[in-house]
């Protein structure tokens, strides 16, 4: 079965001045999360989704699962402090949803709702025949290392480098042995799943990501994700 | 959730624009598995048409022939998993009370042709995008062991089907279609699986597409034997179409009735006098009704059918990017010598 683990945990510190987390702006009519949760919705390869989200909405998340007919999300359990741990409950939410090791898990950021349903399945598909894939854009421009923040340290060669993005995709096992690998070593906040899984010597494969597929993070960028719905148009009839 | 379609937006440009699909409990969330280009769509995206039309078009999403699977249904008409063909027209019941529209419930005309009817690709934005929310009454279930690569012709078969509808069949021992390209192939099919106790003589000028229509009487114009027939249809359209019409006014019997087909840019010099010395009835034809593609969800069950459909898929190319659109596009525009589409799929 594939499993999406949805993270829905974040807390908007950078959005400004907002009461809510950035996953909860309406957008069109409906929160943020729930244009990324539809996008896993209706691929008709993700046969369950979890959602990972803070312990004081998961009442709102279930309504709105109820509001928005989002039928197959199974769990919806509370994340954690930083990301890894949101994970891992995530991952915990999907075992407890039946999911075995050989099962597929597309961990995927609520904040980023322009998600494609080529992304999803490639990912899909890359992980059934590689075990660990993240989904990454070349890098455009150049990217500068600073130690400090002060002087230039090194100018990697662009040619090697990547955006990532999520979803990132892993078989349950490998990326359940993964987490329990750092956690047992009491290392609680390791901000990218590939990264642990490479920790764990796991090659990990690229899938081709997309520059609309931007994170919600900053104000700005609601305001792009805005703009660009404005040039478009809604398709409702 | 947000998608990314696909709109001409001047003479040879298409572009990306991310919008929201509605997913709501009124409409029937579908997934486009294939999509075909009219000549319609090509006429558009060259911008050969008024440049007062084309300003008021652009941007408009192509594409008016596709058919998809139901993602989900709230209305609670159809399972996820149908195959269903897109109906591209529909009309406001509002503005069949116009007096102007009066004549729309006629059994042989349809709503189609209301005045301030909307056809996609056309008045508002057609099927290219992968995700299509739908009033479920513009869609048609066809058997899912049908291949959606040939239902994609559903449509064409559509607008043939309607062109039938048209002919007085009690009084017709001999039809004559004049034209030997897609909607002429298609109307060939049509005929043949629907009234095969009628003769059928196909005219045209190029012997090989002439020679696909298998079974039926085919012809180059050079080859008329002095033959006159009760009903006609022309599918030639553009500058070619004078031509055609008039020769069957020429070939006409008395009282003939001339289904009029092709699409031409140009106003149409006719011989007038002999339309009025024998009595003949032009009747226009291009959109289908819903009925339409029922009839036509059904022939495609017909083996026959289907096997005469398969020569027309010339290629199917997935949809990774824009740059795809535009090879499928530029395959189609030229694409002189073989009947058949090059298919879009996601």
């Amino acid at each position: 079965m594939n499993f999406a683990l949805i993270l829905a945990a974040g807390t908007g510190s950078r959005m400004g001045n907002t009461d809510k987390p950035k996953q909860f702006l309406p957008i069109y009519g409906k929160p943020l999360m729930v244009h990324t949760i539809e996008a896993f919705e209706i691929n008709d390869e993700v046969d369950a989704i979890i959602i990972s989200t803070n312990e004081e909405y998961i009442d709102d998340v279930k309504v709105m699962c109820k509001q928005y007919d989002l039928g197959k999300v199974k769990a919806v359990v509370a994340g954690g402090s930083t990301r890894q741990i949101s994970v891992y409950n995530g991952l915990k939410g999907v075992i407890g949803a039946g999911a075995k090791d050989d099962d597929i898990i597309v961990i995927h950021d609520s904040a980023r709702p322009l998600i494609s349903q080529k992304i999803i399945s490639e990912n899909i598909k890359a992980c059934k025949e590689f075990g660990a894939v993240d989904t990454v854009i070349k890098a455009s421009d150049t990217i500068v290392h600073s130690e400090k923040g002060e002087k230039i340290t090194d100018i990697p060669n662009r040619s090697e480098l990547y955006q990532g993005q999520t979803p990132q995709t892993f078989k349950l096992g490998i990326i359940r042995k993964a987490h329990e690998a750092v956690l047992d070593k009491n290392i609680p906040n390791v901000t990218d799943d590939t990264k642990l899984v490479l920790m764990l010597g796991q090659d990990v494969h690229l899938v081709e990501g997309d520059k609309l597929n931007f994170k919600i993070t900053t104000f700005d960028d609601l305001m792009m994700l805005k703009a660009l719905l404005k040039i478009g148009k809604s398709e409702v009839l | 959730m947000f998608q990314t379609i696909y709109k001409v937006t001047s003479p040879g440009v298409l572009e990306e624009f991310i919008s929201n699909v509605e997913i709501d409990s009124n409409h029937t969330l579908v997934k486009v598995d294939y999509m075909a280009i009219c000549k319609a769509d090509i006429r558009y995206f060259l911008g050969n048409r008024d440049q007062n039309v084309l300003n008021h078009k652009y941007p408009l999403a192509p594409i008016h022939e596709a058919v998809g699977h139901v993602v989900k249904d709230p209305t609670g008409k159809y399972q996820p998993g149908d195959k269903v063909i897109l109906i591209p027209n529909s009309v406001e019941e509002k503005y069949l009370k116009d007096f102007e529209n009066r004549r729309c419930a006629r059994e042989e005309l349809g709503n189609n042709y209301a005045i301030h009817s909307t056809f996609r690709s056309s008045t508002t934005d057609g099927f290219l995008k992968q995700f299509y929310s739908a009033e479920p009454d513009l869609l048609v279930k066809y058997d899912s062991k049908i291949p959606a690569n040939l239902a994609v012709f559903s449509e064409l078969l559509s607008v043939s089907v309607a062109a039938l509808r048209r002919i007085n069949f009690k009084e017709t021992n001999h039809v004559a279609i004049f034209g030997d390209g897609i909607l002429a192939y298609i109307t060939y099919i049509a005929f043949t699986a629907l009234h095969p106790e009628t003769k059928l003589t196909i005219y045209g000028v190029d012997k090989n597409k002439l020679a696909m229509f298998k079974g039926a009487i085919a012809r180059t114009y050079d080859e008329y034997k002095n033959e006159k027939y009760d009903t006609m249809i022309e599918i030639v359209g553009g500058k070619y179409s004078a031509d055609a019409i008039n020769k069957m006014i020429d070939w006409a019997t008395v009282g003939a009735d001339l289904i009029l087909m092709g699409v031409s840019e140009e106003k149409v010099p006719l011989n007038t006098r002999l339309v009025l010395e024998k009595g003949l009835s032009l009747k226009g034809v291009t959109r289908s009704d819903r009925k339409d593609f029922e009839t036509v969800a059904k022939l495609l069950e017909d083996k026959e059918v289907r096997n005469k459909l398969k020569p027309m898929v010339i290629s199917e190319t997935e949809i990774k990017s824009v740059i795809d659109i535009y090879h499928c596009y530029e395959a189609d525009i030229n694409n002189k010598t073989i009947i058949g589409k090059n298919l879009m799929k996601w």
